[in-house]
């Protein structure tokens, strides 16, 4: 080949070679994963004595609450710091509208589970978690929370045993003991109202021991979920009776300190037939 | 011995190889020469079709294949690169030789490669009755992958997540323990016997010569594993000349795709390889000996890695054909441990408590083969192997890992009782032991017996029948029963056109840590279900393979992959628990197609040869007991190769897509979006030397495989190769 036919194909690749750089460069390229747009920015206020087993704290965002699933929570990738009266918190999340925003409190000692709301901004007037939503016009809500050190600090027990009727479903999720601040009346109250709940029973009959933060506990129940129902999505297999009128529900008020014993409840499957 | 059994031995064998000692026998010698160039191609590879003799061209091309019975046979020649020919109507008379020159000529693309997954023997792929894909060893030096995934990735149907292998959807991601696909180096299982999984780095790619891609199940043959399919990584044969290659890489990454992603200075994050293998034959005896590490910062906070290979193959042929083949590989990774993002704003930064977490692996596969061609009708192949899996620090607990020993042997035998038939019959045992503080001591074997016939009826149609039965005993625990049919039809009613046809089933027992892992890893704990049942498949396949012309082609297949008992990873997002659980029943299915093309065109005075490879596949997967998608597992999956030869220059691109995950278990509510990545490379070779500029991910496109993982941003690779 001759010195000039080579140099002529050379030009036409670097040509081609040009011109096609120059329309990928023309185009709008998809890039994929991009970063998220809006933000949620609290002021984070909190109260009382901390629990000396506080791991951490974390920001966490609904995109529906009651959530159907705890993996569809945004969540801070890192606990906000909670050695101070007042915290600033930032959480990226993508456009759209958000059912509720809450604190998440993690134990050092053991598995976080759905009573460890430590905060939860409520709407008075309609009873529901506080909405917003991100926008490009509105990329930013900024709020704040008060966060009650109380709410987990869990300085009174309930012990009891829990019998069941039958063996388990085969497609039971999970079966729980629950202590209940105010007998729930709707998927909401199952997660507000919670004061403390056990997930681990697997054996019949089950000895329960129950952190609870002191004061009035009005309801404490034996819930069933089914395999991949709704996170609140509670069956109640049965409830503590009052001793003395069993028609009637149990209530129990604790001191800081005080253990309640013998809390035992009689867990019917039919119910859930 | 008592003399009874000697003499039924001695029988057995005289009626095995079918052809009395005394017949006389013919030979064919010649030599293989390249077609434009004229010079002589060692290590070209000969075979007789329709018998178990073949041959491999010396340094000089040369070729001679003795003891041959008297008849007519077609023999095939084929070289790396090189467009396969078969000789038809070759003449073998007693006491004469028959001299072949034959010219073959250069192609981009190896339509019509050979492979031995098909039916544990050497054969044509378009004489297979399974859809089967092959990444050749002049694609893998074109593409200059870091290691075996990098390879692999661009195979038609094949898929990664995170270092998990899909073939069609089979496997999705189980979280590094357990994996639906079968690992084969030279034919020998490789994976780590107490996760099952595979290493990536256990060889440098410049010792591989093919790697063929079985889909669908093939436990028939191929035993437990092979449920979703099969991978075999053949490695390089010594060369009959001494021979010297070297491949060293350097790169570097880019700048994110966004500004407020950068968490490093770019200019430090690089990636650097180098890899070395001299080989040589001394007479009988072959060596081949290679070095390689590769070392690289990542592109991520704890993407460090530092890898060593050695490897080693010794051959020595013995009189009569006897091949005795020992290969040894020892490989070592010492890496961070990147498990998921800090966050989408941060994706290349982990949570800084998690900054100690790395891992180390030592990993030593050796296995031993012996052929031992009886005559030109019966083979017996002999086979050890040994996989020793050390895992080091992991999540920054410790190392609490014993090593896992995984000891195989396998006696096969090939045999041609009447022409037409070809009779595979054998028996595998594997022992698969794994040991740490996580999950105990255990200890679980197979035996597996498997017979196979390949009946060639006529020139244009290939039945296979085979069955396999296997006895899977836990030591101490539970023990099951699997059998594992196979039936297959090819059929070429034209020399263009083929059709095939396949039923088969595969099973997979569950690993040691799917059954008896018990770990706390950051907020989940993972619980042990030792009555964890094992997997089992039906892969049905229909395929098409049509040659529009001699460089031009289309392979159409659809296949029904049917599970039943998949074993997938259980998230109890309530108790924060993992728990590997069998699915009652799952279905993959859909429809692939590739097209191969490549011509050569003279243009402004010069030679140009493109080449163009598509493929594309379709898939509908679903978890039949919730009618839900399974999770990890793309429904779409494309590529388009194209390049361009001129002389001493070569320009490809490459395009891989897979479409948005649709169901994923850990973070749903993160973005997914699809897979496009396009690759660039530029080469030019000089002699027996090349240097090649790569772009990979030109698009800067952001995609994680699975929740908070990004794949690497833009990079770039300048590569240099050459043999002395």
């Amino acid at each position: 080949m001759s010195k000039t036919n080579c140099k002529t194909a050379i030009q036409r690749l670097c040509r081609s070679a040009a011109v096609f750089s120059l329309l990928l460069a023309a185009c709008s390229v998809d890039q994929g994963i991009e970063p998220l747009p809006g933000k949620l920015r609290v002021r984070v206020v909190y109260r009382g004595e901390r629990p000396a087993d506080t791991q951490g704290v974390y920001l966490v965002v609904a995109p529906e609450f009651p959530p159907h699933a705890i993996n569809e929570l945004h969540h801070s990738p890192n606990s906000l710091a909670f050695d101070r009266d007042t915290v600033y918190a930032e959480l990226d999340l993508p456009y759209g509208h958000y059912d509720a925003y809450m604190l998440w409190w993690y134990s050092i000692d053991r598995k976080s589970n759905l009573a460890d709301i430590l905060s939860m901004s409520i709407d008075l007037t309609s009873k529901q978690p506080e909405y917003f939503d991100l926008t490009p016009d509105n990329p930013v809500y900024e709020t704040r929370l008060t966060a009650s050190w109380g709410a987990v600090n869990r300085n009174a027990r309930i012990k009891g045993t829990v019998t069941f009727n039958g063996p388990f479903p085969a497609n039971t999720a999970a079966v729980a003991v629950a202590a209940y601040e105010v007998k729930p009346e709707d998927s909401i109250d199952y997660l507000i109202f919670l004061k403390s709940i056990d997930f681990s029973i697997e054996t019949n009959p089950y000895q329960f021991d129950l952190p609870v933060t002191s004061g009035m506990v009005s309801y404490i129940a034996v819930f069933w979920l089914e395999e991949r129902a709704a996170l609140t999505d509670f069956k109640t297999l049965g409830y503590y009776r009052d001793p003395r009128r069993p028609e009637r529900i149990g209530q129990i008020f604790l001191s800081p300190g005080d253990i309640a014993s013998g809390v035992n409840i009689e867990a019917d499957w039919s119910l859930i037939q | 011995m008592k003399p009874k059994i000697l003499f039924f031995l001695l029988f057995l064998i005289q009626m095995l190889t079918a052809y009395p000692a005394v017949a006389l026998q013919g030979t064919i010698s010649g030599q293989v020469i390249d077609a434009d160039t004229r010079e002589s191609l060692p290590g070209a590879n000969i075979q007789i079709i329709g018998t178990l003799r073949g041959a491999s061209a010396d340094a000089e091309g040369r070729f001679t294949i003795d003891r041959i019975p008297p008849g007519v046979y077609s023999v095939r020649i084929s070289m790396i690169g090189f467009r396969s020919q078969t000789k038809e109507k070759i003449s073998v008379q007693p006491d004469r030789t028959v001299e072949l020159t034959v010219a073959l000529k250069q192609t981009p693309i190896e339509f019509d490669p050979i492979v031995v997954l098909a039916g544990k023997m050497q054969q044509r792929l378009d004489q297979a009755p399974v859809s089967l894909s092959v990444v050749t060893s002049a694609e893998i030096q074109r593409r200059n992958p870091m290691d075996l995934q990098e390879a692999l990735e661009a195979a038609p149907g094949v898929h990664f997540i995170g270092s998990q292998i899909n073939i069609r959807g089979s496997t999705g991601f189980t979280f590094g323990a357990g994996n639906k696909v079968l690992l084969l180096m030279d034919g020998v299982p490789v994976y780590a016997s107490d996760t099952g999984e595979f290493n990536w780095d256990m060889l440098p790619p410049l010792d591989v010569e093919q790697i063929e891609v079985l889909k669908g199940a093939g436990s028939t043959l191929w035993g437990s594993s092979a449920l979703g399919g099969v991978v075999n990584i053949i490695t390089k044969d010594p060369s009959s000349t001494g021979k010297l290659m070297f491949s060293t890489s350097i790169g570097r990454y880019d700048e994110p795709a966004f500004g407020e992603w950068q968490w490093t200075d770019p200019d430090r994050l690089h990636y650097t390889r180098a890899d070395i293998s001299y080989s040589r034959r001394f007479k009988s005896l072959g060596l081949r000996l290679s070095a390689g590490r590769f070392v690289t910062t990542g592109y991520t906070e704890l993407g460090d890695a530092q890898k060593t290979n050695l490897t080693g193959k010794v051959d020595y042929r013995f009189s009569g054909g006897i091949k005795l083949t020992t290969h040894v590989a020892y490989s070592h990774i010492d890496r961070g441990f990147f498990v998921q993002w800090l966050g989408q704003n941060d994706p290349y930064q982990v949570d800084p408590k998690n900054l100690d977490n790395n891992a180390k692996t030592h990993q030593i596969s050796a296995y031993s083969k012996l052929a031992i061609p009886i005559s030109a009708r019966f083979a017996v192949n002999l086979r050890a192997s040994f996989v020793r899996t050390l895992m080091g620090n992991q999540f920054g607990q410790g190392a609490g890992f014993n090593p896992a020993i995984g000891q195989g042997f396998e006696v096969q035998t090939d045999w041609i009782p009447v022409t037409g038939h070809t009779l595979t019959a054998g028996v595998q045992v594997q022992l698969d032991a794994g040991s740490t503080k996580y999950f105990g001591d255990h200890k679980g074997y197979f035996i597996g017996p498997y017979l196979q016939d390949e009946w060639k009826l006529g020139e244009q149609v290939r039945l296979t029948a085979g069955v396999r039965y296997d006895r899977y005993q836990l030591i101490n625990g539970q023990k099951e029963d699997l059998f594992s049919p196979r039936l297959g039809v090819n059929w070429q009613p034209w020399s263009t056109t083929t059709f095939r046809a396949s039923v088969g089933s595969g099973f997979r027992a569950a690993t040691i840590v799917e059954r008896f892992l018990e770990l706390s890893v950051m907020n989940f704990k993972v619980i042990a279900n030792p009555e964890l049942k094992s997997e089992s498949s039906w892969a049905y396949d229909l395929g098409f393979r049509q040659y529009i012309t001699p460089n031009w082609n289309i392979d159409i297949s659809l296949f029904d992959n049917e599970y039943w008992e998949m074993v997938e990873a259980h998230l109890d997002l309530i108790r924060g628990q993992i728990q590997f659980r069998n699915i009652p029943r799952a279905t993959i299915r859909g429809l692939e197609a590739t097209s191969n093309m490549s011509t050569e065109i003279n243009w402004v005075g010069r030679n140009w040869v493109p080449a163009l490879q598509l493929s594309l596949t379709a898939m509908q997967h679903e978890d039949r007991q919730w009618q839900e998608p399974l999770p990890y597992r793309p429904p779409v999956l494309g590529s388009v190769k194209a390049s361009v030869k001129t002389g001493a220059l070569q320009v490809e691109i490459d395009y891989r897509y897979a479409s948005k995950i649709e169901a994923v278990k850990v973070y749903p509510i993160n973005d997914r979006v699809a897979m496009k990545f396009l690759d660039g490379r530029i080469s030019y070779y000089w002699r027996d030397y090349s240097v090649q500029l790569g772009v990979y991910n030109i698009l800067q496109y952001n995609y994680a495989p699975m929740e908070s993982n990004l794949m690497p941003m833009r990079h770039f690779t300048l590569g240099l190769k050459g043999e002395l």
